[in-house]
């Protein structure tokens, strides 16, 4: 009942009225200018002065005026050099095109017929390097803010008639332009429809960033692991784009979506496609071994310390027991003091402003660290498993994942403390249960391990040579699933042939 | 409502978790290494070694507790130690268990129910029969830098890799006592004064201690038993004492004839290089060489056949030819076996190749 009312009084914020009404409105804000042109054509010009570039108004429109006899809006829209003029007197038109920074042009301040002259400038930052997804080698060009350069972008890289923008207004206040991309031919209908399904049916006041399109249109809400890769560079996106994926972006965030995606592409950096194979598949497994370190090494600390201490090796036995012998805590508490402290300085790291901020902030974990092991708070063993499951979680080169890593540490910690490495393996069953669940806009997520997909492997823990891609990834679906002839991937020939 | 229950299941288990009382591996007696010795027919003597752990960073080699109790079971005597202690026992990490010669001798049956039962001792733990007092043994100090337990554990480990003796651990040890037709051994050692040494082989008729042989025979006795890379042999030849290392020896069972009349033919191919020839001018080309395979055959043939004879003397079976025999052919009866082992023909075979001879010739 209560969004029926919501959505009543929207409806009411949203309503034009009449020219007059909405120049009521306008005014009463401090940068709605309404003057009176005076000289051989009189007119009334308004606009809104913080949207409007003032170089059109004075370069083009002004001088178009100071000709003689302009007594009909359609002779000032003849006049006047600038290209997309129109005349209107709708007045949900002329609402939207003044927000947009229009300048509107009228014979006198009562008429309903007003000329509209597009006079808008944007600020924004211009194209920089990725900082999020950063890589040494590889194009370092980062999407922006605004939607049309983020769109020149991935045009600029795939030049065909066939990518398909689909752009829809998202956001009842706020009216976001959401674009949706695909290669037309190789995306899956299925896919599109229902990501465009998804996008028309979100009922929501804001639309600030593409992270609330990737929470809103995800199949399960409330799952911790992302179910849309988001990223920040063009050419990932073109990646993804050619394998029949598609790409969401929306006017205002430097961050595009590409869905569907499996849990493997989160590990895999675009690094990966920069260097030779056999490098770039070490490189992944070293990278998805730190994933399991990082989730694991501290509950299996807790587990083995507290209930399986016969596992623990006979050199070892000595240098543990000794670091702990101090120490006030059980093990369980030791760990969460200090995976909470590390929690803390990533947190206070990634509010302090720039990139410097989180290295003093690592640096300072490890003088923390130092100092508690002094103190006899916490075991050395101990502080190198929590810093180095702290680093190994850093490695994976997409930041939404590297959240989820944080988060689910925990239960494991708990299980362990509780059952030992058989709440381990229960948090363990849990989870894969649940990723086995989940899906990405309707394909499984968990894909090329379950269901097994054995062509899909060979882009997935490892990854094979370039000619061996013979085919495009079959978790999207792809309507053209070939990508090169086999027959031909292996041939290299000597210019004399 | 599903989803209510087992979120109700899931808070009921944590609390109900929450009153078992746990302890960190700090707070725990890990006893590494236990001895136990013969008091009288039912009584017997434990003896633990406790390491105490250095704190901090002067971590080092830990220094060692000893305490023993005297009682009627091994769980027991156990619980009589811990009244002694300040923290609990745990057994989770027992490397080494020792039983002294008497003890043995008289039966190792809660012993080996004792260890086999207990899900958190290892299966590749150590056993071992003591010539002599285990408690004296287990208090001595042999190594400034190795506590007790680590020091025999060594000793026996390495001679098991690098040596003659044959492989033992406790799964090897289970396995002959409950198998059919095969009877455990462990090795026996001794200790004199500040010295501990491996003495020989300790032989089992089920669980108890029957035969023992010398160290100097455990080369003869792992070549019939497995496969093994390291060793050293020395024979007379022609009134010289030549050494054969062994590079590789390979030993395969032959059952020959059905079960009714089984026979048995131990193939034993080994192969190896000549060390320390007393005699520097012995030229040793082509057929000297051949001759002193022949003679390696002959002493080494006779030693095996007569090992087994014994063996077969004193109804035990440490080599295990009824449980290959039970293997191999089908309607195996345990107690017709035991009948005729004592007679059964069993022939060593054996094929000795001198690969190498060494720089010097």
């Amino acid at each position: 009942m209560g969004k029926w009312e919501r959505r009543g009084r929207n409806q009411q914020l949203n309503k034009a009225g009449t020219i007059q009404t909405l120049y009521k409105k306008l005014k009463e804000s401090k940068d709605f200018l309404v003057y009176h042109h005076t000289g051989p054509t009189p007119c009334v010009i308004s606009y809104l002065k913080t949207m409007a570039d003032p170089k059109i108004l004075n370069e083009s429109i002004l001088p178009g005026l100071k000709n003689a006899d302009l007594h009909s809006l359609e002779k000032i829209k003849e006049a006047i050099t600038v290209e997309n003029i129109s005349i209107t007197d709708q007045a949900e038109k002329i609402k939207e095109k003044v927000l947009q920074g229009y300048v509107v042009i009228q014979m006198t301040e009562n008429d309903n017929q007003v000329l509209l002259i597009p006079a808008s400038t944007k600020v924004g930052r211009k194209v920089s390097i990725p900082e999020i997804e950063f890589s040494v080698v590889g194009p370092k060009e980062a999407f922006v803010e605004s939607l049309d350069k983020n769109m020149n972008l991935i045009r600029k890289r795939v030049p065909l008639p066939e990518l398909t923008v689909k752009e829809l207004s998202i956001g009842k206040l706020t009216n976001t332009r959401v674009a949706v991309v695909y290669i037309d031919g190789i995306a899956n209908e299925i896919n599109i429809n229902t990501v465009m399904q998804r996008l028309k049916e979100i009922d929501y006041d804001q639309m600030i960033d593409s992270s609330y399109i990737a929470q809103m249109i995800a199949d399960n809400s409330n799952s911790p692991f992302p179910q849309l890769l988001d990223t920040e560079r063009p050419d990932r996106m073109t990646e993804a784009l050619v394998e029949g994926k598609i790409a969401i972006l929306v006017d205002g965030s430097p961050h595009a979506l590409t869905c569907p995606t499996t849990i493997v592409e989160f590990f895999s950096a675009s690094d990966d496609y920069f260097m030779p194979w056999h490098l770039a598949t070490v490189f992944r497994l070293i990278r998805l071994f730190a994933v399991l370190f990082s989730v694991l090494s501290t509950s299996l600390y807790v587990a083995i310390l507290t209930h399986h201490h016969e596992m623990i090796p006979e050199e070892l036995l000595a240098t543990i027991i000794s670091s702990r012998a101090d120490i006030p805590f059980p093990p369980i508490l030791e760990v969460i003091i200090l995976e909470l402290t590390i929690e803390l300085l990533r947190e206070a790291g990634a509010r302090l402003p720039t990139k410097i901020g989180q290295t003093i902030g690592i640096v300072g974990g490890i003088v923390i660290g130092t100092a508690a092991v002094d103190a006899g708070l916490t075991s050395n063993v101990l502080l190198i498993i929590v810093a180095l499951s702290a680093l190994a979680s850093f490695t994976t080169p997409v930041y939404q994942i590297s959240n989820t890593i944080r988060l689910v540490r925990f239960p494991f910690i708990i299980g362990a403390q509780l059952w030992g490495l058989i709440g381990v393996s229960m948090v363990m069953a849990l989870f894969i249960g649940h990723l086995i669940k989940l899906q990405s806009i309707g394909t499984p997520f968990f894909a090329p391990i379950y269901p097994l997909r054995f062509t899909d492997l060979k882009d997935a823990f490892i990854r094979l040579p370039f000619n061996k891609q013979t085919q495009r990834p079959i978790q999207t679906r792809p309507l053209k699933s070939e990508r090169l002839q086999p027959s031909d991937a292996n041939k290299k020939r000597d210019i004399d042939e | 409502m599903k989803n209510n229950i087992s979120v109700m299941v899931i808070i009921g288990i944590m609390f109900l978790t929450g009153c078992a009382e746990t302890y960190s591996v700090e707070d725990r007696a890990i006893i590494r290494v236990a001895g136990y010795d013969f008091v009288d027919e039912d009584r017997l003597k434990a003896t633990v070694a406790v390491p105490q752990y250095g704190r901090g960073e002067s971590s080092g080699t830990p220094t060692e507790k000893f305490q023993s109790a005297v009682d009627h079971s091994v769980k027991e005597a156990h619980e009589n130690i811990q009244r002694k202690l300040s923290k609990p026992i745990s057994i989770g990490k027992l490397e080494l268990s020792l039983f002294n010669e008497e003890l043995a001798k008289n039966g190792l049956k809660n012993m080996i129910d004792f260890l086999g039962r207990d899900p958190i001792i290892g299966r590749n733990i150590l056993l071992s029969v003591v010539k002599g007092e285990t408690q004296g043994l287990i208090e001595a100090k042999y190594s400034e830098s190795e506590t007790t337990s680590k020091y025999i554990t060594g000793l026996i480990k390495q001679n098991i890799n690098q040596s003659n003796f044959p492989e033992t651990n406790l799964h090897k040890f289970l396995y002959a006592y409950y198998a059919d037709g095969m009877d455990p051994f462990l090795p026996l050692i001794k200790r004199t004064d500040s010295q501990v040494e491996i003495d020989g082989i300790a032989f089992f008729d089920g669980a108890k201690m029957v035969h023992s042989l010398p160290y100097s025979e455990a080369f003869n006795f792992k070549i019939m038993k497995q496969d093994f890379n390291r060793g050293t042999k020395g024979i007379k030849y022609k009134e010289e004492h030549i050494v054969l290392e062994n590079i590789g020896s390979r030993v395969t069972y032959h059952v020959i004839d059905g079960i009714e009349h089984p026979k048995f033919l131990l193939d034993i191919k080994i192969k190896g290089f000549i060390n320390e020839v007393q005699n520097i001018n012995l030229m040793l080309n082509g057929p000297v060489i051949k001759s002193m395979e022949k003679d390696f055959e002959k002493s080494l043939q006779a030693q095996c056949i007569e090992m087994i004879e014994r063996f077969q003397e004193l109804k035990i079976d440490p080599l295990g030819l009824g449980n290959d025999l039970k293997n191999r052919r089908e309607h195996f009866d345990l107690k017709k076996w035991e009948d005729v082992y004592p007679t059964v023909p069993v022939d060593v075979k054996i094929d000795v190749e001198i690969i190498e001879t060494g720089i010097t010739s």
